[in-house]
């Protein structure tokens, strides 16, 4: 938060740009060292793509600085554009997103309607931010090979909005689910040591939202969670198809989700008992830290 | 004729008017509702188009020849809802204890392909056994023992045809030495012991075939499935016994208190074996050992449908 800006974006023309985008695009392809954005108060009403890296995007304010913009994944498809299908479009790696809110802003709850997403974005830090969608997939960080890390955030979405590829650390965040579907997801099916961390992070929704699912492979720790009353009796299911069954994803693993003192505030289900030791190498909670998560290969918590 | 190793018929079935019946129904309708000691209707050759309900107990039907003594009837579960009676949805509906099939052909003939077609269903039945059959349909649900609480089934030396879910099972049911053949790319197994957890479906001894990438099975709630000494096609997906889940609205889930129960003994696929159908009978509740795996096992010695009594 105390790095000086390299460059200010200010709506009504105080900074050296007045869009994100204009900011993002002057910094040098192959650039190497960190770029700090700071992202003056106002709202942004567009969509963006990063495609530098070493580049921290910095909210003046968390509440009062909005990149938004409304579009649903399935009119993108209609005509795809160069930058993408979410508010924030990610190619790049070692971004860092801090102290602001990511909104789309389409009204319809469920479709997918993504806030962040990418598909060879690699370590990228996201914290103290609100992520808000009321469709699917608002956090979508889906490079099969790739690591993501979200810490103090609050995030809304419709069905999977919490639903990484790869690695993922996620602490000290809020999920609200406003339908009655899953609110997490993963895919861990690059290999068998991906998996989506949930340590601290507190779970509500409409009344009979679900924790989560998954289509292929997958791995979910989560440790020191609560649940609000309105979550549903059943664990992180397979999703299969009734029609189709050859649409059914790759399970190779069976199921795996490991739980560590996670209670829901009326009572708690059977299948959330604590099970961490049953985990690969029988880990102990305080073993569950970010470093542990990306096998040593990368540490956020700088 | 072998008909010496049958009993002795008490009413005979002759479509061309040569026996004491020359419909199934008009002799199932004969026998008091009390009946208390086994009746066997002999079904001479021919074909029966209709459906027949059973709702007295101790009933044998024994065909003349497996193949040239067919019952047959086009019906659609989607047509039945819409105009129900008091017949039922199946070619042959069982409402009844002590019932035996044996020796004949039962066949939906329903044209289209997955749509719910089915061969032998009952709410009710039990202690059923069918025996030495074909059962067939190009739709789903063939064989359709729905009796959950409590009902046993006993199927032996049987050809099984059908889309999805063909072979699908509530309650107890054992089956060996049948074939079992799947029109589409779909589930051929299915079963439900959300009613009764000590539930289970074993087969022993049976072939699986169909269509490429046919599944094996699914299941929508709790279920248990033990596969001894069977043999699946090249033609089977690699896709273990699978939970059957809702894209769109997970609230539909079936209980699911109990997790995958599906454990296999000497299993093997025409091509190569899938992971997931190696041997795990071991980690079944107990450990049971393959020969463990008999029908009075099956049904937690309430019922042996081997013994000579």
């Amino acid at each position: 938060m105390t790095a000086r800006p390299d460059i200010t974006v200010a709506a009504d023309s105080t900074g050296d740009f007045t869009t994100i985008q204009a900011a993002l695009d002057s910094i040098p392809e192959g650039n190497n060292s960190r770029k700090t954005v700071l992202v003056k108060r106002g709202s942004y009403p567009s969509r963006i793509k990063i495609t530098r890296s070493f580049v921290t995007l910095l909210g003046e304010d968390r509440k009062d600085t909005r990149i938004e913009y409304a579009l649903r994944s399935e009119d993108f498809e209609k005509s795809p554009d160069n930058i993408g299908r979410a508010v924030v479009n990610i190619e790049a790696s070692d971004v860092i997103i801090r102290n602001l809110t990511i909104e789309n802003t389409q009204p319809q709850t469920g479709p997918h309607a993504f806030a962040i997403h990418g598909e060879t974005l690699d370590r990228l830090i996201v914290c103290d931010c609100d992520l808000l969608s009321v469709g699917a997939d608002t956090f979508a960080p889906w490079n099969k090979q790739g690591m993501s890390y979200l810490k103090n955030c609050s995030i809304k979405g419709g069905v999977d909005f919490v639903c990484p590829r790869g690695w993922c650390y996620m602490e000290d965040c809020s999920l609200f689910e406003v339908i009655r579907h899953a609110a997490l997801w993963h895919d861990g099916s690059g290999n068998q040591s991906q998996k989506f961390v949930i340590r601290n992070c507190t779970f509500d929704g409409v009344k009979d939202f679900f924790l989560g699912r998954r289509h292929h492979d997958a791995q979910f720790y989560l440790i020191d969670c609560t649940f609000s009353d309105n979550m549903s009796d059943e664990y992180i299911f397979r999703q299969t198809y009734p029609y189709e069954p050859l649409q059914n994803g790759i399970n190779l693993w069976g199921d795996r989700a490991y739980y560590f003192n996670c209670h829901r505030s009326a009572g708690d289900y059977p299948w959330h008992k604590n099970n961490l030791r049953t985990a690969p190498g029988s880990p102990k909670s305080e073993d569950v830290t970010p470093e542990w998560a990306f096998n040593g290969k990368w540490n956020p918590e700088l | 004729m072998a008909a010496s190793i049958y009993p002795k018929p008490d009413l005979v079935v002759a479509a061309d008017g040569s026996g004491d019946f020359e419909t199934v129904q008009a002799a199932v309708d004969v026998i008091p509702a009390d009946n208390a000691k086994r009746k066997t209707i002999l079904i001479k050759r021919g074909t029966y188009t209709g459906r027949t309900k059973i709702a007295t107990n101790n009933i044998t039907l024994l065909g003349e020849d497996r193949h040239e003594t067919r019952l047959e009837y086009p019906i659609r579960r989607e047509d039945y809802e819409r105009n129900r009676d008091n017949i039922g949805r199946a070619v042959i509906n069982i409402e009844a204890s002590e019932i035996t099939i044996r020796n004949l052909t039962l066949e939906n003939t329903q044209d289209k392909l997955g749509s719910q077609g089915f061969v032998l269903h009952g709410a009710t039945l039990n202690r059923l056994m069918v025996r030495d059959c074909d059962l067939i349909s190009i739709g789903a649900n063939t064989f359709s023992p729905q009796n959950g609480a409590c009902g046993m089934y006993y199927v032996r030396n049987c050809l099984i045809k059908g889309a999805v879910d063909f072979v699908r099972v509530y309650g107890w049911c054992y089956i060996e030495d049948c074939s079992l053949f799947q029109f589409i790319q779909h589930a051929s197994i299915w079963h439900d012991s959300s009613k009764g957890p000590d539930g289970k479906l074993v087969l022993r001894n049976c072939k699986f075939d169909g269509v490429k990438d046919f599944f094996l099975g699914r299941r929508h709630k709790d279920a248990q499935f033990y596969l001894v000494d069977c043999t699946f096609s090249e033609n089977m997906h690699d896709e273990y016994i699978f939970r059957q889940t809702y894209p769109f609205q997970p609230f539909r889930n079936g209980p699911n208190l109990l997790r995958d129960r599906q454990y296999y003994y000497n299993c093997h696929r025409k091509g190569g074996d899938y992971h997931w159908h190696k041997d795990n009978l071991a980690s079944a509740p107990g450990s049971p050992k393959p020969e463990d795996i008999t029908p009075a096992w099956t049904f937690g010695g309430k019922w042996d449908p081997l013994s000579p009594a």
